[in-house]
């Protein structure tokens, strides 16, 4: 089967526009949103201790399989952790089949990869305050020395199931399904309004 | 606002408080402008004005004036700002000044003056209480149109804003802290210091403007040899400079849940004559703490006495906060009324700043402490063993009627006399402010010794320290929240020491008040004048004996009858008071008449701030298919299904819906139609046990189902009730790919790991949501096959090389693919899915290839009509958690020959079988044209009595534009074997009934010919 990612496409957030807010006088600094398309997902279910399964995704991303609320990142290629024997894989677009191709023919006994690379759509948030503006809509403790940089949950983000990484002090990833992605993109503009904010498709 | 800038009011002191008198501001008060400072709230500025009159109470219309000096307010309670802006029961004593600042009083008309519901308090005597549980039972029939809407018109305050559509932003926000500290006065700061100390994250909230609490209000305590301010300033300062502490003012907890979950509303911009349009109003915070610390301090117990609500009567802390804070003057002849020391320091206080204290009436015999040698030294008349029988004044207190007593029975024992006053300042007590610690379910205990309430047993990981947790005097409270504050530290796993307390030096008095607990009064039993315990809801002294009389002995009867401690107090002024009078009534003693739980919330909030953002747009998600945009700008109308918005019909050249749905069910039926399906649940099943795990889980085989083969499937509750349904496809040895309902998706693969996880941990299968990783186009119809050729199809599509109920990968339109035929419509058809990222793309191919084919769009109205023609289910219309298969005539699609599944054995009883179960069946009008609604019930006869027996229920209710009437299916008592006869349903409105005969669910093609094109 061809991979679909050669082909061109559209993506979760291909029917929203660029959304801006002024920075406000005595702001703690501005907030930038992107939509980070088109990287390759994969789900991978295992059990933890597969310790061949460990090493092949070593030499795939270069991490083993992340501890909990963990994810490891090398170059395009990420693994999230997202349960007790469940993983996300990101990879540059692509890269699926290949990757998928390599775990399942691999022998690893009770493994499966499945493709999800359509099924989420990615946020990058950056900005001093992006902790006080997730904050506004999520649960989970923000604080930068917890969820320090590398820290990865999957959360409610208002109304939304979403995966929540924090890439460093004042930078995140926000993986949500694609069809809350609309939603998603109102809502942190939203909460961005008392910063400033600007919010660019890709 | 263009107010020339009035004189500041006659009552302010030329010099003092913590006011910024470089920013003069006016406001409008009920029409009139007045003038105070940046730093006032609403009620120094009146007061300062010489306004005391400022509101009418709840019941009785009573005049009623500023009681306190903060959130405690039962009487001046507001309407502030204008149009979308307004908000009503603001209490004065908050509200911070600005430029501008328009407020109304409430529950008066016309005016606050002149207000002609007063009459109510002459007749009073009619107004007992329980007087509306007494007067408005019978008849019956009034309570509707006569009663309630009077009694409605009564009740309430302020009023909502005209203008529904607030125009203020509220947000709400989520914070965790190791040592949350609630209370910004002088031992929430000894706390805060302990604690922060440690390391640990620190909250420190408090409701006033600055930190500071009630010493900001003292003037004779001194704290390391300087003035307490001084120490406060520092402190703040200090924690302020810490990154580990977080502090926030004009924020007040309102609420304690269980596992320390805590809220609060701030104040964000409430305070500002412009508020910022990027800024919320007001913000609630969500806290989750590992440890708080309750440092709330204490209220002032009013005193009960005849006209004790009068405009010009206030507590006497209060009086020192608004000279201290705000230097303003309360009066200028002032009586102090009381039964502890602590009155004394305002008695000192006001003679300082040159207003008369009349008199002392202290109800103690013999007070004697540094205060009291000072005050008589000063030359002040003191009253001992003397009580405040009445208050006399129209709109302000003007005399107090005065006599000596039995201090220990409250007898009244000398000849009454009277004093002059425009100023009474009365304090009864302290009650150490328990209300959250009993929120969350904290226990408290009797302290005699100090006459209140305070926490005993802890139920959250919290501690109550100062003077609300019963410790009084500044240097105890000082120590006892820097112990407690490293203790919350350490409980919350740091390492943490006590600051020390610093030297303190505060006039040396008795606290513990005198309290009796019988008013005294020398008038005609059953005509004592009307003595408040509940300002805020009118609740008298003689109306808690009443209740006592009538039979409510229990605390929390007597709160329901009278209504005391209910609405904005909450108990904070009249709990003890209410207490007291009850356990005099009753003969017992306090603590075996026990209190009333404090409610949540602690103080009012609105709510904007409890909503936040999740309104408008932002109130829920709205999911959209990737095909979303093509089906708006074909004019489609939407429909929710579960969070989906789905496209339910296209109307055309101003087609109305009937039409629009007709002409889709035609075409599709004659040619093609074309549905957006991508909302199905989609779940990707992998490993060995795969199959093993879907005959566990379906009624049915799918272990034996062939590679590359689909089966529709019926998934049972354990309870054997049908729960989901959808076809599942073998992909693969062990990988197949299941269908879900599109509301159902969540909960079913939820409930199947519940099942992987909890009960069959052995088997090896992984489950994985794929429902938005595919978008997925179903092409229906007759010409269905030509159109997927026509767009060039990798594999064949005859019925030989592409079966019905089988799945291929293909490409189609260059495009890669996975094609199911399967049939919602019972025709020919196909199911698409392609990655959703080309969803949109493969749409828009369908639709060129199908134009000369016919090929029409349509919604899932018509999805609706044209599976009820074939008499297929849809779960969650014709089921609702009560039909299994067999009442569903699916008897054929449960297995014999499976050892298990889910509901099998809840399915074998026998009553799950018995043929008086309501069963599904189709149902013909006998008139073509008339449509059933749905859930219309059906009777055999229309003309019998009611209640009339029913059979049961219409489930699904459609004209069939193909046939040419109307399709509708029933669940109904016995209906399997009634198939031919007549049934009627009755309707509303005096419409006829609908006579119909019971027949098969399936109304088209029932031989199923249709499904091979």
């Amino acid at each position: 089967m061809v991979s679909s990612a050669v082909l061109p496409g559209r993506s979760a957030l291909s029917q929203v526009a660029a959304i801006q807010h002024p920075v406000p006088k005595g702001s703690a600094g501005k907030i930038t949103i992107k939509e980070a398309p088109f990287h390759d997902l994969i789900n991978l279910r295992c059990q933890p201790d597969n310790k061949m399964a460990n090493a092949l995704i070593k030499k795939l991303t270069s991490h083993s399989l992340p501890s909990a609320n963990q994810a490891a990142q090398a170059g395009d290629r990420a693994v999230i952790w997202l349960g007790p024997d469940e993983w996300l894989i990101m990879a540059e677009a692509g890269a699926a089949n290949t990757i998928m191709a390599n775990i399942e023919t691999a022998n690893l006994g009770h493994v499966a990869t499945t493709e999800v690379s359509n099924a989420y759509g990615i946020l990058t948030v950056n900005g001093k305050p992006s902790r006080q503006m997730l904050a506004k809509h999520c649960a989970i403790d923000l604080d930068a020395g917890v969820f320090t940089s590398g820290t990865a949950v999957q959360t409610i983000m208002g109304h939304a199931g979403i995966i929540l990484i924090a890439t460093d002090e004042n930078s995140f990833t926000v993986i949500g399904r694609s069809s809350f992605m609309p939603y998603l993109v109102a809502l942190l503009t939203d909460a961005s309004i008392e910063y400033g904010v600007e919010y660019r498709p890709a | 606002m263009n107010i020339k800038s009035p004189k500041q009011g006659q009552m302010r002191l030329s010099d003092g408080g913590r006011i910024n008198r470089k920013n003069p501001v006016s406001f409008r008060f009920d029409g009139k402008t007045f003038a105070g400072f940046e730093g006032d709230t609403l009620a120094s500025a009146l007061l300062a004005n010489g306004v005391h009159l400022v509101g009418r109470s709840f019941k009785y219309h009573r005049p009623r004036g500023i009681l306190t000096a903060g959130y405690d307010e039962p009487n001046a309670l507001v309407e502030i700002g204008q149009g979308n802006q307004q908000a009503p029961n603001i209490r004065a004593t908050e509200a911070m000044l600005y430029d501008g600042l328009t407020a109304k009083s409430q529950n008066r008309w016309p005016t606050l003056g002149f207000d002609i519901g007063a009459v109510n308090s002459l007749l009073g005597r009619f107004f007992p209480a329980g007087f509306y549980y007494k007067t408005f039972m019978f008849p019956a029939v009034f309570w509707k149109n006569i009663y309630e809407p009077i009694i409605r018109k009564a009740a309430g305050l302020g009023r909502a804003a005209k203008d529904h559509h607030d125009a203020d932003r509220y947000e709400k926000t989520h914070r965790h802290t190791d040592v949350l500290i609630v209370g910004g006065g002088v031992s929430g700061l000894m706390a805060a210091l302990s604690a922060a100390g440690s390391g640990a994250r620190v909250m420190l909230v408090d409701d006033a403007n600055e930190l500071g609490g009630w010493m900001l209000s003292e003037n004779n305590t001194t704290i390391d040899g300087k003035p307490a301010l001084n120490w406060i300033k520092q402190t703040v300062k200090a924690l302020e400079a810490m990154s580990n502490v977080t502090i926030l003012t004009r924020t007040q907890c309102f609420g304690y849940m269980d596992h320390n979950f805590l809220t609060l509303a701030e104040k964000v911009t409430d305070h500002l004559p412009q508020r910022p349009d990027h800024l919320p109003r007001q913000r609630m915070w969500k806290i989750r703490a590992k440890h708080v610390v309750l440092a709330q301090g204490n209220h002032e117990r009013p005193l009960i006495f005849g006209g004790n609500d009068k405009p010009g009567v206030m507590m006497a802390g209060a009086v020192r906060s608004y000279i201290n804070c705000y230097a303003v003057l309360p009066g200028r002849r002032a009586v102090i009324y009381t039964n502890n020391d602590d009155a004394y320091k305002t008695a000192l206080l006001l003679d300082d700043v040159g207003v008369k204290v009349a008199a002392i009436v202290d109800q103690r015999p013999t007070p004697s402490s540094v205060l009291v040698s000072q005050a008589m030294a000063r030359g002040m008349v003191v009253h001992t063993g003397h009580a405040v029988l009445d208050a006399n004044g129209t709109r302000h207190v003007g005399t107090l009627k005065i006599a000596a007593i039995n201090p220990k029975t409250g007898d009244v024992t000398g000849q009454p006399f009277y004093i002059d006053a425009d100023l009474v300042a009365m304090s009864g007590g302290f009650t150490p402010v328990v209300n959250l610690h009993s929120q969350a379910r904290g226990k408290i205990t009797w302290d005699d010794e100090q006459v209140c309430f305070r926490p005993s047993d802890y139920h959250e990981a919290a501690i109550c320290v100062g003077a609300c947790n019963g410790v009084f005097d500044l240097k105890g409270a000082m120590t006892d929240a820097a112990v407690g504050g490293a203790m919350a530290a350490m409980a919350a796993g740091f390492t943490a020491e006590a600051v020390m307390t610093p030297a303190v030096d505060e006039p040396s008095m008795v606290m513990r008040p005198h309290v009796l607990w019988k008013m005294p009064s020398d008038a005609v039993k059953g005509q004592e004048p009307k003595a408040f315990v509940d300002f805020q809801n009118d609740v008298t002294a003689s109306d808690i004996k009443l209740a006592v009389r009538e039979g409510y002995h229990s605390v929390e009867h007597v709160k329901r009858y009278t209504t005391n401690g209910m609405a904005t107090d909450q108990g904070k002024l009249s709990n003890i008071n209410a207490l007291g009078i009850l356990s005099d009534q009753l003969g017992k003693p306090i603590p075996e008449v026990g209190t009333t739980t404090f409610r949540y919330p602690y103080t009012p909030t609105t709510f904007g701030a409890i909503a936040g953002r999740d309104i408008k747009e932002l109130f829920d998600t709205e999911r959209l298919t990737r095909m979303d945009a093509w089906h708006r700008q074909h004019g489609a109308e939407f429909e929710h299904v579960g969070q989906w918005m789905r496209a339910w019909y296209y109307p055309i050249d101003g087609e109305t819906m009937e039409e629009a749905v007709n002409r889709e069910v035609k075409k599709t039926r004659t040619h093609a139609g074309i549905l957006d399906a991508s909302t199905l649940g989609k779940i990707d099943f992998r490993g060995k046990d795969a199959g093993e795990f879907l005959d566990r889980l379906y009624t049915n085989m799918f272990s034996t189902l062939k590679i590359g083969r689909c089966r529709y499937g019926l998934m049972l509750k354990d309870d054997g009730m049908v729960m989901d349904d959808g076809v599942t496809t073998r992909l693969g040895e062990n990988h197949y790919h299941m269908t879900t309902t599109t509301g159902g998706a969540a909960n079913v693969l939820s409930w199947m790991e519940e099942w992987l996880q909890t009960e069959w941990p052995e088997l090896d299968v992984y489950l994985t949501s794929v429902t938005e990783e595919w978008s997925v186009t179903t092409v229906s119809g007759p010409n269905a096959r030509k159109i997927l050729e026509a767009l060039g199809c990798s594999v064949s599509l005859t019925d030989d090389a592409f079966p019905f109920m089988s799945y291929q990968d293909a490409n189609l339109a260059g495009l890669p693919v996975r094609i199911f035929r399967i049939s919602f419509t019972g025709e020919l058809s196909f199911e698409i899915n392609i990655k959703a990222r080309h969803g949109l793309a493969l749409w828009q191919h369908l639709m060129k290839a199908g134009e000369p084919f016919g090929l029409t769009p349509y919604g899932t109205e018509a999805m609706h009509v044209l599976r009820a023609e074939k008499g297929f289910i849809i779960v969650g219309q014709e089921t609702d958690g009560s039909v299994n298969p067999h009442d569903l005539g699916m008897s054929w699609i449960v297995s014999k020959k499976k050892s298990d599944f889910i509901g099998k054995r809840a399915l074998e009883r026998k009553s799950m079988a018995l043929n008086n179960r309501k069963q599904l069946v189709g149902i013909k009008t006998e008139d073509p044209k008339a449509i059933i609604p749905e859930g219309a019930h059906a009777v055999l006869d229309p003309h019998q009595s009611y209640p009339m027996e029913m059979l049961g229920q219409v489930t699904s209710s459609y004209y069939s534009p193909v046939l040419g009437h109307s399709v509708a299916m029933a669940l109904l008592k016995g209906g399997h074997a009634m198939k031919g006869q007549t049934v009627w349903f009755p309707m509303i409105n005096g419409k006829k009934p609908i006579k119909a005969v019971i027949t098969d669910t399936v109304f088209y093609d029932p031989k199923g010919d249709r499904i091979n094109g």
